[in-house]
């Protein structure tokens, strides 16, 4: 079992592209072709390469709230609707606090940013504990209840009233995340940087656990066990649903506060559903969510070039490819449980 | 004449040798008893013969003639049936719509013919004791009943081989007696009858011969005429088992767990209706009742697990809802009933577990130090002689005695424990291990400890306590104490069954 931890997600992705490239040649494509404008388009510069991290760096965030919450026994699939809450937070304090230092204003943002996803996991995890309603849910319906939240601030509140489209003011300087106009390509570069050092979310093995991670995950896979034990297990769940929240708020940042500076209506664009699969893939421990989110990212970023270098396919395949790949893990834990069984 | 034969029967999993080398046979007309230790392959061997299984080598013989099952159906077909631990009844159903489900008697247009079903059937059961009311609900009947509607199921289909899977798991010592009865009759009709069990006492009042696996092999075969108790012991473990610590006499000493009428208030499900226990330090009190009696309602109440009205106190101090954590740091060592899910974390290390609960005690501003935890869990694992590969080895890996011995190991080695609730301590486990396991509670109580023993096993029961309290339906149906002694096994049965009106 530990042996594979490895080596199965590698197969999956395997899988996964081989069945897609199937369906290249099927639709009369050469999937050579693709295959290398997908690597060209993902890898092939440093612009590129850092396109790519940007499309990443969300997912790394809705991969590690999906993440967090799975550990925790929970599965929360709302971190659409915490990534939209979270960035419209970010986008206010941005907007409102301009007077701030620098040093003072972005950390606050995403502070904001993390709280607001937070309380839309807390909604969740009060229903859960008290009405024992399911997270899966309340987590899915909050999605709808944050883009009306989130439509009220940038259509009402907080619009550019110079611009046609449904988004806020633009966010003051001082708050950004990345300032260097030259190297813009490196913002993202620099905003998980900064976020992954903050955050320094470590394995069992490597280093050490923390109590607390332990006592999530333990809540999560053996409940009965640490309830006769005496682990207060409501607000286990609670501060997993409320991290897995934040988590998910965060991953606004790097479009907010570091590339597009303002707020638009629909900017999650699926980020908080690929992070799911991100989640899936990446498996038990965080570096593997991070490389899962490197690889969804740079797949999203190569297949834009699809649709010009392409007569047949499209940007889509990036969808198709993540959901084979999805299948192919979940097909995987099947198989692991129909053995763990018979 | 030996209705069933196998001859060197050996059934591979992988690399394991469930069955290895296996050769015997039995009478027509008698109960066999086939006894073994949990995965000696006792019911991987009844599972050849009813061709669950495919041997990977080997020959099945049923009544002289060779046999190659390509499945259940074949059997059925040669007149074999199999009564399995988990009834596989439909309780919505009547006694004779079970009976006919799957071979039912039609008549014109295709209804029903209960009638014509009934008749044929009464034609052959060997004895009226068999009988039941027959259009009543499966969901009506006791456990027993629902066990005679499945033997009746046999008996309908005209299986002359009957094998019956722990048949006696889940019942009452009076319900048991029936059963036999029931099989005795079965046998003198000239069915053969085969019975897995690990029960010593059941085999030596009513079975006729004895076949005992260890580790896939014959550990040894006889007739019960004439064969001592220690002899398929012997068969079963390998060596002999030493007797039972003796146990101090000593005067209990103060109350540690009052449980004072407690009622439960659930819609589903079992309730405690004004239950009564006390237990005092150096002293084991046993629960003696049928499962689903308000055991696991009880234990709960004393861990804060549930709402209950009444008091309980531990320690001298009242349990409320959701102290959990208090109530055991008072020292309660809790050995859960389903041991895979209340007491381990399956996929998890033997060290994990091993120190699960503890987790604080190896911290340090939060970060757990590994090399702690792991020198302390080693040390409290040798000390209970628990058997592990490696402290990495997923815990589900090991065997049941030995995780049953690895959360005694957590439990009393973590903290002082003046109270130690034990609820079906040995279910699943070997002898080997139910002897240690027994010797160490023997020893807490002499040390002073309060031990709350709560099992179906009135042997263990028997073995354990000072005191016996039976429960029945949620109330205290009576105490028998073994120094008076008032502790005999047919009044403690009859006041599980029959409730406080003894």
């Amino acid at each position: 079992m530990k042996r594979l931890s490895l080596f199965a997600p590698l197969i999956s992705v395997f899988i996964g592209l081989a069945l897609s490239l199937l369906l290249v040649v099927a639709l009369g494509e050469s999937p050579i072709l693709v295959m290398k404008v997908l690597a060209n388009g993902a890898v092939g510069s440093a612009t590129s390469f850092g396109y790519s991290l940007f499309y990443a760096t969300p997912l790394i965030f809705t991969g590690l709230s999906v993440w967090w919450s799975l550990r925790a026994g929970l599965f929360n699939i709302g971190a659409e609707g915490q990534m939209t809450v979270g960035g419209a937070a970010m986008a206010v304090v941005g907007i409102v606090l301009s007077s701030l230092p620098s040093w003072l204003a972005w950390p606050l943002a995403l502070l904001a940013g993390f709280g607001a996803g937070a309380v839309w996991g807390y909604i969740v995890a009060w229903f859960k504990i008290r009405r024992g309603t399911h997270e899966l849910l309340t987590s899915i319906l909050l999605n709808f209840v944050s883009y009306g939240v989130a439509g009220v601030l940038f259509l009402h509140v907080f619009r550019n009233p110079s611009v046609q489209t449904p988004e806020t003011l633009e966010v003051r300087e001082r708050v950004l995340v990345a300032r260097d106009e030259r190297d813009w390509w490196l913002k993202p570069v620099e905003c998980v940087f900064r976020f992954c050092s903050a955050l320094r979310i470590r394995g069992r093995r490597g280093d050490a656990e923390i109590g607390f991670g332990l006592r999530t995950r333990w809540v999560g896979s053996a409940p009965e066990f640490a309830r006769r034990t005496g682990v207060a297990t409501s607000r286990q769940t609670m501060m997993a649903l409320v991290i897995s929240g934040g988590l998910a708020g965060l991953a606004g940042a790097s479009m907010i506060l570091g590339y597009a500076h303002k707020a638009r209506e629909g900017f999650s664009s699926g980020a908080g559903f690929v992070g799911i699969a991100v989640a899936l893939l990446g498996g038990r421990r965080a570096i593997g969510v991070l490389l899962a989110a490197l690889l969804f990212g740079a797949l999203q970023k190569g297949a834009l070039d699809l649709d010009l270098d392409t007569e047949k396919i499209s940007r889509d395949l990036a969808v198709v490819i993540q959901a084979l790949v999805v299948i192919a893990v979940a097909t995987k834990s099947w198989l692991e449980a129909k053995r763990w069984n018979s | 004449m030996a209705v069933v034969r196998f001859e060197a029967i050996s059934q591979k999993f992988g690399e394991f040798f469930a069955l290895n080398d296996v050769s015997a046979s039995f009478e027509s007309a008698k109960i066999h008893a086939v006894l073994g230790e949990n995965g000696a392959g006792k019911s991987t061997l009844m599972k050849v013969l009813f061709g669950l299984q495919k041997p990977t080598a080997g020959r099945i013989e049923v009544e002289g003639i060779d046999r190659k099952w390509k499945g259940p159906a074949d059997a059925i077909a040669a007149g074999l049936g199999m009564v399995q631990q988990h009834f596989t009844l439909v309780p919505t159903l009547s006694v004779i719509d079970n009976i006919m489900l799957g071979a039912e008697s039609l008549s014109s247009f295709g209804r029903l013919d209960r009638n014509a079903a009934i008749i044929a059937l009464e034609k052959k059961l060997p004895s009226e004791s068999l009988r039941l009311d027959w259009h009543k609900l499966v969901s009506e009947l006791s456990v027993g009943e629902q066990q005679r509607v499945e033997i009746l199921k046999l008996i309908a289909r005209d299986a002359k081989i009957m094998v019956l899977d722990e048949p006696t798991a889940v019942l009452t010592p009076s319900e048991i007696e029936e059963l036999f009865h029931i099989l005795q009759r079965l046998r003198d009709s000239g069915r053969t009858i085969f019975v897995i069990t690990h029960k010593l006492a059941e085999v030596f009042s009513f079975c006729d011969t004895w076949l005992a696996l260890r580790a896939g092999r014959v550990g040894g075969t006889g007739l019960i005429e004439g064969t001592a108790l220690n002899q398929v012991v012997r068969a079963m473990v390998g060596s002999d088992v030493p007797p039972l610590r003796e146990r101090a006499v000593r005067d209990p000493g103060e109350v540690f767990l009052k449980v004072c009428d407690v009622r439960t208030d659930d819609t589903y499900g079992v309730n405690l209706r004004g239950f009564n226990i006390e237990v005092r330090a150096g002293e084991v009190v046993g629960v003696a009742g049928v499962d689903g009696s308000g055991q696991s309602e009880l234990v709960d109440c004393i861990l804060g697990l549930r709402t209950f009205s009444g008091d309980v106190s531990v320690g001298g101090r009242p349990v409320r809802l959701g102290e959990t954590r208090e109530v055991r740091d008072t020292g309660v060592a809790l050995i859960s009933e389903d041991r895979h899910h209340q007491s381990l974390w399956l996929d998890e290390s033997v060290e994990m577990n091993a120190g699960l609960g503890f987790e604080t005690s190896f911290a340090n501003r939060g970060w757990l130090n590994v090399a702690a935890w792991s020198q302390t869990v080693t040390g409290w694992l040798a000390s209970f002689d628990v058997r592990i590969p490696t402290m990495q080895t997923p815990v589900a890996k090991l065997s049941g005695g030995n995780q049953q011995k690895l959360i005694f190991a957590r439990e009393l080695s973590g903290r002082k424990t003046p109270l130690i609730i034990c609820h079906q301590p040995t279910r699943g486990v070997d002898l080997a291990a139910i002897h240690s396991i027994h010797s160490e509670l023997i020893e807490r109580r002499d040390q002073g400890a309060a031990v709350l023993l709560i099992s179906s096993e009135l042997d263990e029961l028997l073995a354990l306590s000072d005191r016996i309290v039976a429960i029945s339906d949620g109330v205290a149906a009576g105490e028998f104490e073994r120094l008076s002694g008032t502790m005999n096994r047919e009044a403690i049965g009859r006041a599980m069954t029959c409730g406080a009106t003894t």
